[in-house]
């Protein structure tokens, strides 16, 4: 049965990798752009942040400030500074690691609530200040005109080519964030989550390794920060204000906030429906937020949890209990 | 509860399914365009051409800012779009602001109206153009309305050089002065060119020698104030002290406290409740002293009542103004007829109206064709001269409007016609080499202290 | 270095434990010295703005304790966070301007904006709330998502429009300070000694009555006061509806001078949670030191620094964090 199971398994993974790598030639150009690259990257961002929540045991809002720091860093240089992107890049990631260990180091006696809400306040800072350091950011107007550059010769401007490049740093992210997770750093992370002071006991260095987790969540989300701002060929104070703060937490709940691929679930039903319910209500943000408590109360494990209960359901045929209603 | 580690984790198989299926059905149901070509200068993903809407009906997209707070600007400016629409033999479907027009027509076709919306960053502008040209497939856009969508839907435009752009209300000066995209036909005039005469009024015949300056951190008031100061330094003004809110501010009390003691005047580029606090607080702190002389904005039709007796006297510059021509009086009834909530003839709303007007009348003079890259209709509009409203318009070669712009003085609680400016452009009158190169207007420039 | 401990009336209060808390003490000490340097320059400079410009800190600060006192009471015993705070503001202040347009009463408003608030307050708490008690962080989001459609339908029923509300006449004009010629309005200074009063007022409450000591005993123990038989579910719904007629009250107040339009629950959100970060969550002796800090900051800062204005604000989160992480009067963890 198992093998089955594994069999069924494999064969709904490869007929997703086909899907994915075919959709640039049959869909629209609106729909791989507007829809599939924007997924692909919302869903890299919000991935650093289920990291965090589930193997830190921390719930960072910061995750928007993050991959927005690359994203200006990398137009401030390229646009404003001429440099080449492909040397720019890697500063920009950088900028955006340094950020992430800054806002660990500070939070580093917090957590919990506490953390949240430093978080909240970090993100909300790094707004203002690139709503009003206008050397840098240019302030409210934003940086304009940031193009995507070639890569191997071709060019990223093609949506095709960079819905690849997305593709591939998503499945990147996803491998990475799961390698890291099932690895020895990983679970030290997950003793620390659970009891701090047990593992300090232990002898491990508690601060050492939060700063490590947010580093490399910083790492992840700075890349989906690179490829939001070749997506929309600029950036400004908007891309990175409360409103998105809130919609990365909202797309990781409504994903499923414990299981990696919750964060291109929620990415592409938070695509979608910011798209398409214009056309039917101007209350979408009412929508949302429902969406938001329903899930938060009745299935924390969000849209993947939902499903995967039904085909456990299924598969087993009656009574089960659902995903753990309980702690986040 | 946590993640799960196991080795053999997949992703359930239900799930994955259901969601290609999805994917695959919607996907395949819209208009195909193939992914290939390069990109032309500008930022974002570029795109090639595609083959427009043919036959008998011509697509337009009309953006404006319908979420968020400048909701109610958005509102008023698809009323004025609205109107132009139903003087080419349309009909309202309904009167809310995402309702479509049926029935007009221009160029011998019919006109099939999308409406989009955006909340005044640059980003969801973009979404929103994206939405329009790529998913709905227009042939020309109207929009956006605010200053700074305006320039990132310029850099969108010059990727898509097949599809006709005109502007909403957006005033950045550098949308069309600097860089200017050859699709992006400008029927209003610049933030800037909005203080036209201003200057010159509170030098010679106010006789402000001194005027110290207030306006929010960003590209429209540096526009605002810099064209005021253009003309007032110009004429032997002097502007001892510039001072720049951060966003967001609603309490202007330190910021009153530091206007020098012993100017003029204070020219205030704040609009909406930003001029209703500020005035409010000015009264408070310094009893209305000294004298204000108000931005575009500032004492707008939109909130003069609200604004009381704090303003009587403050004189202002602005595009548009309660005109006693046959052509004003026409749209301000037609406005009212078809929507009898709308309040009087506004910045926003005549904005959009003069565009859209200047679009349809583009494709009138060329016979509603769009075919290879819109260049009849490219040529059309930008040898389009016509009386609007608010006085005739031209445009100039970056597709930039000429227009008038008027002065008004606050009377009894309405802003009442001082004085019109006539074919206004962009450069406000001096030479056009000179003034690009100088600096952008920005916190420090122009600077006559 | 137990040499170098602060100690009142013998006993230690606060003793560094590394080099990062020297440093860290040192750094305060580096800034209280250039704050005081600056402020005698300035004063001897130009006292009449100098002044002005404390007083503007003060009057915000108030309007931010105001805000930022209920939420920490809120949080300090139930331990909620509750991010729909800002949203209950913008609507106690719109439901305050509705009443006070349509009565002409002002006072009316106030009393219509405080007392819808508490009735949402506890609505929520009772029907959501209650439902997932203990699991802090889930009633954080949910209270997001609260926070998400509030602001939505206020935008719906309000839309973009600044509204403002009307001071009674009594209370406005201004009133000349006999100070170095300081002229501030009257308002400002009500809101002020609303403040004060309702900081008193509090202070009596939580030391003085039963209430008080069962709130501040549930804060210290929730368990404990469980166990000793108090129905410690009144306790919770009286003080959630308490911190929330406070909020709603704080919205009509604070729409009074400053205009209310949509944006203004996340602005009034995040100084809530600053002031607290500062002043040390629970703690509402805390919430008023924190919102003094933290509007002459930024009131000093948006005159002298205004480019960087918000850095130095961020800057005394971050000081205070660095030297005190549960804040300037807060309890450990």
């Amino acid at each position: 049965m198992t093998e089955r199971l594994a069999d069924r398994r494999t064969l709904a993974v490869l007929a997703l990798a086909a899907f994915l790598i075919a959709f640039p030639f049959f869909a629209s150009t609106f729909w791989v752009v507007s829809i599939g690259i924007k997924t692909l990257w919302l869903g890299i961002a919000a991935i650093s942040l289920i990291f965090l929540a589930g193997t830190v045991g921390l719930v960072s809002l910061a995750q928007t400030a993050i991959y927005g720091s690359a994203g200006y860093v990398l137009a401030h240089l390229t646009v404003m500074r001429g440099w080449d992107a492909w040397l720019a890049v890697p500063v920009a990631l950088a900028a955006a690691v340094a950020l992430a260990v800054l806002i660990a180091l500070i939070s580093a006696r917090s957590s919990g609530i506490y953390f949240l809400m430093l978080t909240l306040a970090v993100a909300v800072f790094v707004y203002f200040f690139a709503l009003q350091y206008r050397p840098f950011t240019q302030g409210f107007s934003g940086i304009n005109g940031v193009e995507a550059p070639d890569l191997l010769g071709l060019s990223l401007r093609d949506p095709t080519n960079f819905w690849f490049l997305s593709l591939g740093l998503a499945l990147a992210a996803f491998l990475a964030v799961r390698a890291v997770i099932a690895s020895p750093f990983g679970l030290t992370l997950k003793g620390i989550r659970d009891s701090a002071p047990r593992m300090t006991a232990l002898g491990y260095n508690v601060t050492a390794h939060r700063v490590g987790a947010f580093a490399f969540a910083g790492l992840v989300a700075a890349c989906g920060g690179v490829l939001a701002v070749w997506y929309n060929g600029q950036i400004s104070p908007g891309s990175i204000d409360l409103t998105r703060t809130i919609d990365v937490l909202v797309i990781a709940v409504i994903g499923g906030l414990y299981r990696l691929e919750g964060a291109w679930v929620g990415a592409l039903a938070f695509t979608l429906l910011t798209n398409f319910a214009n056309d039917y209500t101007a209350r979408f943000n009412t929508v949302i937020g429902l969406i938001f408590i329903g899930v938060l109360l009745l299935s924390p494990g969000g849209i993947s949890g939902i499903a995967e209960s039904l085909a456990r359901r299924a598969r087993l045929g009656g009574n089960i209990k659902g995903p753990e209603a309980g702690r986040i | 509860m946590g993640i799960r580690t196991h080795a053999r984790r997949r992703i359930p198989a239900l799930l994955a399914v259901l969601l290609s299926a999805a994917m695959a059905l919607a996907a395949c149901g819209s208009d195909n365009g193939d992914g290939g070509g390069g990109g032309e200068e500008g930022g974002g993903l570029g795109e090639e051409s595609q083959s427009q809407s043919g036959g008998g009906t011509i697509k337009i997209g009309l953006l404006s800012t319908l979420e968020g707070p400048f909701a109610p600007f958005g509102e008023a400016a698809n009323m004025g779009a609205k109107v132009a629409l139903i003087e080419a033999g349309g009909e309202l479907d309904g009167t809310g602001p995402r309702d479509a027009v049926t029935g007009a027509k221009a160029g011998g076709k019919e006109i099939e109206l999308v409406v989009e919306s955006s909340d005044a960053t640059p980003d969801v502008a973009v979404e929103a153009a994206r939405r329009l040209v790529e998913q709905s497939k227009v042939d020309a856009v109207v929009g956006p309305l605010s200053g700074d969508e305006g320039l990132a839907i310029k850099n969108y435009a010059k990727q898509h050089l097949d599809v006709t752009f005109v502007n909403g209300t957006s005033g950045a000066q550098n949308t069309t002065l600097r860089d200017p995209a050859p699709n992006f036909f400008r029927y209003t005039t610049d933030g800037a060119q909005w203080m036209a005469g201003l200057g010159k009024y509170a030098a010679k015949e106010l006789g402000y020698e001194k005027v110290a300056t207030v306006g929010e951190d960003y590209s429209f008031p540096y526009d605002q104030v810099g064209g005021f100061m253009t003309e007032f330094c110009a004429a032997g003004g002097k502007v001892p002290k510039k001072i720049w809110v951060p966003i967001g501010t609603k309490d202007y009390a330190s910021f009153i406290a530091q206007i020098p003691k012993d100017v003029d005047a204070v020219y205030v580029a704040l609009g909406g409740a930003d001029a209703l606090n500020f005035t409010k607080q000015y009264d408070e702190f310094t009893g209305r002293k000294t004298p204000l002389l108000g931005g575009s904005i500032t004492v707008d039709g939109s909130i003069i009542k609200g604004l009381k007796d704090r303003v009587e006297g403050t004189v202002s510059a602005g595009p548009v103004a309660v005109l006693d021509t046959p052509a004003y009086q026409k749209y301000a009834a037609l406005l009212k007829q078809h929507f009898p909530e709308a309040g009087p003839p506004g910045l926003f709303d005549l904005g959009y109206y003069v565009n859209m007007k200047s679009l349809l009348q583009g494709l009138d003079d060329a016979g509603g064709d769009v075919s290879g890259e819109d260049a009849k209709l490219r040529e059309a509009l930008s040898a389009l001269k016509w009386d609007t409203p608010v006085g005739p318009v031209e445009l100039d070669e970056n597709r930039q409007a000429i227009s008038n712009n008027y002065l008004f003085k606050v009377t009894n609680g309405e802003s009442r016609l001082l004085d019109t400016v006539e074919h206004v452009n962009q450069t406000l009158g001096f030479d056009r080499e000179e003034y690009i190169a100088e600096p952008a207007f920005d916190r420090e420039n122009p600077s006559c202290p | 270095m137990a040499a170098t401990a602060i100690r009142s009336r013998g006993r230690q209060l606060w003793r560094p434990r590394s080099v990062t808390d020297a440093l860290s003490v040192i750094a305060v000490a580096a800034v209280a010295v250039f704050v005081l340097q600056f402020a005698v320059r300035r004063l001897s400079a130009d006292a009449t703005q100098f002044l002005t410009i404390a007083l503007n800190g003060l009057t915000l600060g108030a309007l931010y304790f105001l805000v930022a006192s209920g939420f920490t009471l809120i949080f300090g015993l139930m331990r909620v966070t509750n991010m729909a705070h800002g949203a209950f503001y913008l609507l106690g202040g719109y439901i305050g301007f509705e009443v006070s347009e349509r009565s002409g009463n002002w006072y009316l408003g106030v009393l219509a904006g405080t007392v819808s608030i508490a009735a949402l307050g506890l609505g929520v708490q009772q029907a959501l709330l209650r439902r997932i008690q203990g699991q802090d962080l889930r009633e954080a989001l949910i209270t997001i998502g609260l926070a998400i459609v509030i602001a939505d339908q206020c935008l719906a029923y309000w839309g973009g429009s600044p509204r403002d509300i009307i001071v009674p006449t009594g209370l406005s004009g201004a009133q000349e300070l006999g100070v170095a010629d300081v002229i501030y309005p009257t308002y400002r200074l009500f809101v002020l000694a609303l403040a004060v009063g309702l900081g008193i007022g509090l202070w009596v409450l939580l030391r003085h009555t039963k209430l008080g000591i069962t709130i501040r005993a549930g804060v210290d123990d929730r368990r404990m006061v469980a166990a000793l038989g108090v129905n410690v579910q009144v306790v919770f719904a009286i003080v959630f509806a308490l911190g929330a007629a406070l909020v709603g009250f704080s919205g009509v107040a604070g729409g009074s001078y400053l205009s209310l339009a949509p944006g203004e629950d996340g602005r009034y959100l995040l100084f809530s949670l600053i002031v607290v970060i500062v002043g040390g969550m629970g703690s509402v002796a805390g919430a008023a030191l924190g919102a003094a800090l933290v509007g002459l900051v930024d009131q000093f800062a948006a005159v002298y620094v205004p480019t960087y204005s918000v850095l130095l604000t961020f800057g005394l989160m971050v000081l205070v964090l660095a030297v005190r992480p549960e804040g300037l009067l807060g309890r450990p963890a």
